[in-house]
């Protein structure tokens, strides 16, 4: 049997096979050494099987499986049926211990392979907790028990990905949820065939197939995760993924930040509009430049106009081009700027954007404006940490820029008509994109693009008013 | 599917007539227009782009404005850009034609919004382009609240003028050392410069005043808060004119309202081309308007003391 094991993992060197002989039983304990702890060996299996030996008894082959079973230590000790099951707990940490070639026993031995539990690194916070989701499953079901100490927060756990056998956990708290939402849930995860899942992005991208716009929210702070599931919300739990993602979600949500709720309702608001203008103008300016410029000087003032004239008579190329080199331009710096290290990274940034930028202003090949309206609009963009966001923000200029370069402001009111129909129609998991505006939510709009006042109970009425069915 | 793609074509295509890069337009900022016998002269100040050369002025002669402004278009190789425009300056010597003409270029002209202000002068020349236009303007509405003879006019409005009433009264100017307003001058039915009575008078009928100041006998009257009803009972025109009057002396309440009866009165009896007239004869009205001109001034003593120690 553990020829057979070893055989079929490819003699990996990190299966350790340890053999003992009591007497007329043999014992082979089988584990993976990267994936399990040696002192969690030493002290659950190891040791006791010990004192067998010590003792030096006779022990029939028939009642050596149960004196071992009562003999071991460990918190999770299994009979197994199989060799593939084995195999499987090999790979999750566990010992398999094979008695007499015949009984196969698994035993938890699982060493702790994570960095610990940080402060969140994206979604930043100056005045709530700092402690983030990490790649442990149990861990970050722990993070959201420690805040949600309540026997009605439940957890399903099935595993995904043919090869990768990942844990997915879905959590909700019951009498909250509604039912048709965790069924809906459920139904979507189980239909997902993929041969791998290493991290929630995998999970995400199966249950947004049908829609442009982001329906699953990711968070990597557990404060956000409850207050999602107070609210009716369900929370996908992946094991390795650093992320929990929340579902359903509503485009008011990524206006939200974890801070909003930690702070006084008046600065909470003023932070939000200027949130929804940092995304009108990441969206339109790059496109309401290029109409203006091209289309509809006359919006100009003379002043400006002349100014900008000049600044345009040294460029040898069209202003469309001249922005769409900058866009790129800044997209290239900004996904090197995440890749390469921190220690690099500011010399990167220095070189990129200032020594570069006045490089490319001295030497005709860009106008200093038109630094000023990509660089406006990009850093509008990144007052958004959700990454979902920021690729709706990044496709849609490109839209508006294309549509204003044909067409000019009609061209910009037409992309604008195109954004409100894809909001609009949108659902996520059959929920309205668009509450608490559409359907209206009288209390709800008190917490949207404003804070007015907060709800007593975190529940979400849209959510929450069919909870039974 | 066909439609659709007619849709997406036609929606496309509407973009490429009003493409107007800034790179390929010229800024105009002031026109001026003047004839000599069959041809125009038409002057074009185009505000630079470049800082230390402030404004180029371009002077081209033809027999038509449009013909004027594509020789220029073709000179300077960009095309004429009228929206940041802000003046325009007609010559003395145009006529009902040459108006037409001139009218119908700037109405025509995609890039024209006819809000800017418009004057004649007795002569165009280099001073007067050369002048900033916003010196113009200040000198325009400071003769409306000094003497109450002239008041910034635009394009719009004359044009909304001759077609209501055949007539316009737009500022006249007087370049000679120096640049002076000289009051209205009537065009299209009617040429003829005003005289300061007269325009005071048009102002007043037109409702255009509000603070001004009038010299009768050589002492100097300022009146504030003014302003106009006209009546109209079929053939009878009601003027009815109301103005404060802060002064010393109640006797000049009676001398003001004499004065301003008098000079409307003359101004209604010589200019039979004037605000009204088109429009009673339009709807029918027979000649004789009879006009009842009511001045009504409100003396209100000035309150005077003395500062003790």
């Amino acid at each position: 049997m553990k020829e057979e094991i070893l055989n079929r993992c490819g003699n990996s060197t990190d299966i350790i096979i340890r053999t003992i002989n009591l007497k007329n039983n043999v014992i082979d304990c089988i584990y993976s050494e990267t994936l399990s702890s040696s002192s969690a060996i030493t002290n659950y299996v190891l040791k006791p099987i010990s004192e067998l030996i010590i003792e030096n008894k006779n022990i029939a082959s028939t009642t050596i499986i149960n004196l071992i079973k009562n003999l071991l230590t460990g918190s999770s000790i299994n009979e197994l049926k199989s060799i593939d099951e084995a195999i499987k707990n090999i790979f999750l940490g566990y010992t398999i211990i094979i008695i007499n070639n015949k009984n196969i026993l698994s035993i938890e031995t699982k060493a702790s392979l994570d960095r610990g539990i940080n402060s969140s690194s994206i979604e930043v916070s100056i005045t709530g907790p700092k402690d983030s989701f990490t790649e442990n499953f149990n861990t970050n079901l722990g993070l959201i028990r420690k805040r949600i100490r309540n026997n009605n927060l439940f957890v399903k756990s099935i595993t995904l990905g043919n090869e990768s056998h990942t844990k997915i956990g879905i959590c909700y708290i019951n009498g909250i949820a509604e039912k048709s939402l965790i069924k809906k849930v459920m139904e979507k995860i189980i239909k997902i065939n993929n041969d791998i899942i290493i991290d929630g992005g995998y999970i995400t991208e199966e249950l947004s197939k049908s829609t442009f716009l982001p329906q699953v929210n990711q968070t990597e702070r557990p404060d956000l995760a409850s207050f999602a599931l107070l609210e009716g919300k369900v929370c996908i739990i992946v094991d390795n993924s650093p992320t929990v993602l929340i579902i359903p979600t509503f485009f008011i949500d990524f206006f939200h930040t974890p801070d909003d709720y930690y702070q006084k309702n008046i600065n909470t608001t003023f932070t939000r509009i200027l949130r929804f203008l940092a995304f009108l103008i990441a969206i339109f300016l790059p496109g309401y430049y290029i109409s203006v410029t091209s289309f509809n000087p006359t919006a100009i003032p003379t002043n400006l106009l002349l100014n900008l004239i000049e600044q345009h008579t040294i460029v040898p190329f069209p202003a469309f081009f001249e922005i769409l080199i900058m866009i790129i331009a800044f997209e290239i710096l900004r996904e090197s700027d995440i890749r390469i290290p921190n220690k690099v990274g500011s010399s990167v940034s220095i070189l990129g954007g200032l020594i570069l930028g006045d490089a490319a202003v001295s030497a005709g090949i860009i106008s200093p404006i038109m630094i000023i309206v990509v660089a406006i609009s990009s850093i509008s963009a990144l007052v958004f940490s959700y990454n979902s966001i920021v690729n709706l923000i990044r496709y849609y200029r490109y839209l508006i820029l294309i549509l204003g370069m044909l067409l000019g402001i009609y061209g910009l009111f037409i992309g604008f008509g195109i954004l409100v129909i894809n909001i609009a129609s949108t659902t996520s998991f059959g929920f309205p994109y668009t509450y608490p505006f559409v359907p209206f939510i009288k209390t709800d709009i008190l917490d949207s693009f404003i804070k007015v006042k907060s709800r007593q109970n975190k529940r979400n009425p849209l959510l929450t008013k069919n909870r039974n069915r | 599917m066909k439609k659709i793609y007619l849709i997406i074509l036609i929606i496309f295509l509407t973009g490429c007539t009003n493409y107007n890069d800034i790179s390929n337009i010229a800024v105009v900022s002031s026109i001026g227009i003047s004839v000599n016998g069959n041809n125009y002269n038409v002057y074009v100040k185009v505000l630079s782009s470049n800082q230390e050369n402030e404004e180029n002025i371009y002077i081209k002669t033809c027999t038509t404005i449009d013909e004027c402004f594509n020789n220029l278009s073709t000179e300077l190789m960009k095309r004429l850009y009228l929206t940041h425009m802000d003046l325009l300056i007609l010559s003395n010597n145009l006529v009902k034609d040459n108006y037409n003409q001139i009218f119908n270029f700037f109405l025509n002209e995609k890039s024209s919004r006819g809000s800017f202000t418009t004057i004649i002068v007795e002569h165009i020349d280099n001073k007067i382009l050369e002048t900033n236009t916003t010196d113009i303007k200040n000198m325009l509405s400071l003769s409306l609240s000094t003497n109450g003879i002239t008041t910034d006019i635009t394009l719009t409005d004359i044009i909304k003028d001759i077609l209501n009433y055949k007539i316009s009264y737009v500022p006249f100017i007087k370049t000679q050392n120096t640049i002076n307003v000289k009051g209205y001058k009537t065009i299209y039915d009617e040429n003829k410069i005003l005289t300061n009575e007269e325009s005071l008078a048009i102002n007043i009928i037109k409702n255009n005043i509000k603070t001004f100041q009038i010299t009768i006998d050589k002492n100097v009257y300022k009146l504030e808060q003014c302003y106009t009803i006209n009546k109209v009972h079929n053939d009878n025109i009601e003027i009815n004119f109301y103005c404060k009057y802060y002064g010393n002396n109640k006797s000049d309440k009676n001398n003001i309202e004499n004065y301003l009866t008098k000079i409307i009165t003359s101004f209604t009896q010589n200019n039979k081309n004037n605000y009204f007239e088109y429009l009673l004869y339009k709807y029918g009205r027979n000649n004789n308007i009879k006009y009842n001109v009511n001045i009504n001034i409100d003396y209100k003593p000035n309150i005077g003391g003395e500062i003790f120690e």
